[in-house]
């Protein structure tokens, strides 16, 4: 087990090493590493390998993990007592939540606030930093809530009241949302700390989260000061009215008197380390990266491979064909490297284009169905 | 003119379903060569599912029991389903022990059955391409728990609703190994309809270790794979296909996975409910019902081995059918096949 672990150490640094210099390593070399430490440490991966042939000699030989198998076991390299965090996917019961452990957080930390500050701000920038959203409960539950937790740590660094004493990012008064709606009146304060100290505000969200928003100002208006950002991410999850994204994104920017490309959307999933961002924010990296990003298009960073593939063979389709979203994702060392979701997505213009999820099969019979089990 | 007497009704459908039974018949061989479009399941798998699962007859108590458990109607109305093909028999025959006025809407993807029953039997009952029930009438529906839900919100106060969802059948396998015949009997309840029925087996819950479960698993994949031959699986849809291969990968990545053919048992000390695509999977403990308990209410059958756990399921899940392996499939013609819901329906306000 401490050999294991010491692999786990070595990739974990070397994850980072490449995060940080792209030229430190290589990407089909780190992820095979990564793949052949997770066959060997984990009894579920080396049974899957076994069942597609047993062969780690390019990307497509590592065979995705199912998002369904975080649900269904534990998927970990290591014993449950090393669990720093755990982050579970949402979902009403039990039966239906998966499960993210990480026996540490650093690597999830380094990425995400990396890409993250790529994408949300300008370089060398700050911002003082919200959330529409509940604050994160003890231990934290929700990788979302914890990215926002950092993000409110490492983009902002001040304190929004006196009485917060430093930048603290469980200070309930950077958390907006709650079961009666937005504080507005919060939201308003954050926006005049931000003002008075000349910088924008960054505005953390869901897009249920951002629907109340502009449900609770009732057509009203709350402006944010020059050049701030709304991080979009998320669905609706049947907990709010559902607008389309296009709305949605036209709402907040009214609401909230933004310029263009300022609304930001973000992809992310419990079972990923890593996440992926619109390029629209034109002071950004990634937009000086992606100079004709549209909304939309979705950008992944350089640790993170995405992949349309076949459902049934989940090997890449040609070259502008809509398959399922196959994550290689070296941030998930300890976890599955490559995983698959059923998500539809089609690569474009060095992004990729989320296109909804695939439909399930339909039922021939009155044989119940999985899916059905798990909501009952 | 329909039978007046609901008993008699009852009657000329099950000598239709003789005929339809019978291969010699050019009914019997129309429908045959019907269902091969209308179901996709492979063609001997259609003549087991004709020959042993459609009820042609039924005892004298278990016609008692239909007959008592349907409270008389106006009018009755079926819904049916694109179900296991079989089973628009005992809707139908639900609806003519309700009342003389019966209204069939068969399943827009697969009306033979439907259809040929009302071929032979044209007076028996009205084949609909809408239902249109009234305060008083008893509607039978037959689909997902989703489409029923939305379907008794449509229906007019005063009907009586008898709803028939999804569900799913389990297999209780005691201390005592089960013999080569006991895992061809669950092979063959799991392959019938290619496992598309809510009294098709998906887990088979072992009392004992995991030693005694892996054998118990090792048989069934066995069995599986060869009954796949026998009774080769039906075409299946990419959908189908893309849903399969998940659920296969997630499965290996939780579980011990023995490929059955088409299918797989899988193994593990959990519950887990696999896809009905001839996949089993097979749970162990102690006391084997106690993995159960949670998913009581979607048990619409149990295949016993050795020990019945009568007084057991009685309390766990008392709408449950118990059968002998085997005759999961099989169930006597003695009410509706799924007793979750009352036989006397619910009374739409």
């Amino acid at each position: 087990m401490a050999e294991l672990s010491e692999t786990s150490d070595d990739l974990h640094a070397r994850v980072q090493r490449f995060a940080a210099d792209a030229t430190s390593d290589s990407f089909a070399a780190l992820a095979l590493d990564i793949a052949r430490y997770q066959a060997d440490a984990s009894p579920g991966f080396k049974r899957l390998l076994k069942a597609r042939g047993g062969r780690l000699e390019s990307l497509d030989d590592i065979p995705p993990v199912p998002s369904d198998a975080f649900r269904l076991t534990r998927v970990a390299t290591y014993a449950a007592e090393l669990d720093r965090v755990r982050f579970f996917t949402s979902g009403t019961t039990g039966a239906e939540r998966g499960m993210h452990a990480m026996r540490r957080t650093d690597t999830y930390e380094e990425l995400s606030l990396a890409f993250g500050r790529s994408a949300l701000m300008a370089p060398g920038a700050t911002a003082t930093v919200v959330a529409l959203a509940a604050p994160n409960t003890q231990p934290p539950s929700s990788s979302l809530g914890y990215m926002m937790a950092r993000f409110i740590e490492q983009f902002d660094g001040e304190a929004l009241d006196g009485a917060e004493n430093g930048c603290n990012s469980s200070w309930p008064g950077r958390w907006l949302l709650s079961e009666s709606g937005v504080n507005l009146a919060g939201l308003e304060h954050a926006a005049r700390v931000a003002s008075h100290a000349r910088r924008p505000l960054l505005l953390l969200g869901t897009a249920f989260a951002l629907v109340r928003l502009l449900d609770d100002l009732g057509g009203a208006r709350l402006p944010l000061p020059a050049f701030s950002v709304v991080m979009q991410t998320g669905g609706f999850k049947g907990r709010t009215r559902e607008v389309s994204m296009a709305e949605l994104r036209e709402g907040v920017t009214h609401a909230l008197q933004l310029g263009p490309g300022r609304v930001v959307g973000e992809y992310g999933m419990t079972e990923l380390t890593s996440q992926l961002y619109e390029g629209t924010l034109h002071e950004s990296a990634l937009a000086a990266r992606h100079p004709d990003a549209s909304f939309g298009t979705y950008f992944e960073p350089h640790w993170l491979r995405v992949t349309p593939v076949d459902p049934v063979s989940l090997l890449p389709v040609p070259e502008g064909e809509q398959g399922l979203a196959r994550f290689i994702d070296l941030g998930n060392v300890d976890s599955a490297v490559s995983v698959v979701t059923q998500d539809l997505v089609r690569r474009v213009d060095g992004g990729i284009q989320l296109l909804g999820r695939q439909a399930g099969a339909p039922a021939r019979g009155c044989s119940l169905a999985v899916e059905a089990l798990l909501r009952a | 003119m329909p039978e007046s007497e609901p008993r008699a009704r009852v009657e000329r459908l099950l000598a239709a379903a003789r005929r339809l039974a019978d291969p010699h018949d050019a009914a019997g061989r129309a429908l045959r060569k019907r269902l091969l479009t209308t179901t996709r399941l492979s063609e001997p798998n259609i003549e087991l599912g004709v020959s042993r699962c459609l009820e042609t007859t039924a005892t004298e108590s278990e016609l008692e029991s239909l007959l008592g458990s349907t409270p008389p109607a106006p009018s009755a109305h079926v819904l049916l389903s694109g179900n296991v093909f079989v089973a628009a028999l005992r809707g139908i025959a639900l609806g003519l022990a309700a009342s003389a006025q019966v209204h069939v809407r068969a399943s827009r993807r697969d009306p033979a059955l439907a259809e040929a029953l009302h071929a032979l039997e044209p007076e028996l009952f009205r084949l609909e391409s809408e239902l249109s029930p009234r305060a008083g009438d008893r509607y039978f529906a037959y689909g997902s728990d989703e489409t029923l839900l939305e379907l008794r919100q449509k229906l007019p106060r005063g009907v009586w609703f008898h709803p028939h969802g999804s569900g799913f059948g389990a297999v209780v396998v005691d201390a005592s190994p089960p013999e080569p015949s006991d895992f061809a009997a669950i092979g063959l309840d799991t392959v019938l309809f290619d496992q598309r029925g809510c009294l098709s087996p998906r887990v088979v819950l072992v009392a004992g270790n995991e030693s005694a479960a892996r054998r118990v698993a090792t048989s069934l994949a066995s069995e599986l794979t060869a009954l796949e031959r026998a009774l080769p699986p039906g075409p299946r849809s990419a959908e189908e296909a893309a849903a399969e291969r998940r659920a296969h990968d997630a499965a290996a990545y939780a579980f011990e996975l023995l490929e059955a053919g088409r299918g797989w048992v899988s193994l593990g000390a959990t519950f887990q409910l696999p896809p009905a695509s001839r996949c089993l999977h097979v749970a162990f403990a102690p006391d084997p019902l106690a993995l159960l308990a949670p998913f009581a209410a979607q048990l619409t059958t149990v295949g016993t081995h050795g020990k019945s756990y009568t007084a057991e399921l009685a309390r766990l899940a008392p709408h449950a059918r118990v059968a002998a392996l085997g005759s999961m499939q099989r169930p006597a013609l003695d009410g509706p096949v799924d007793r979750r819901a009352s036989p006397s329906g619910e009374l739409l306000r």
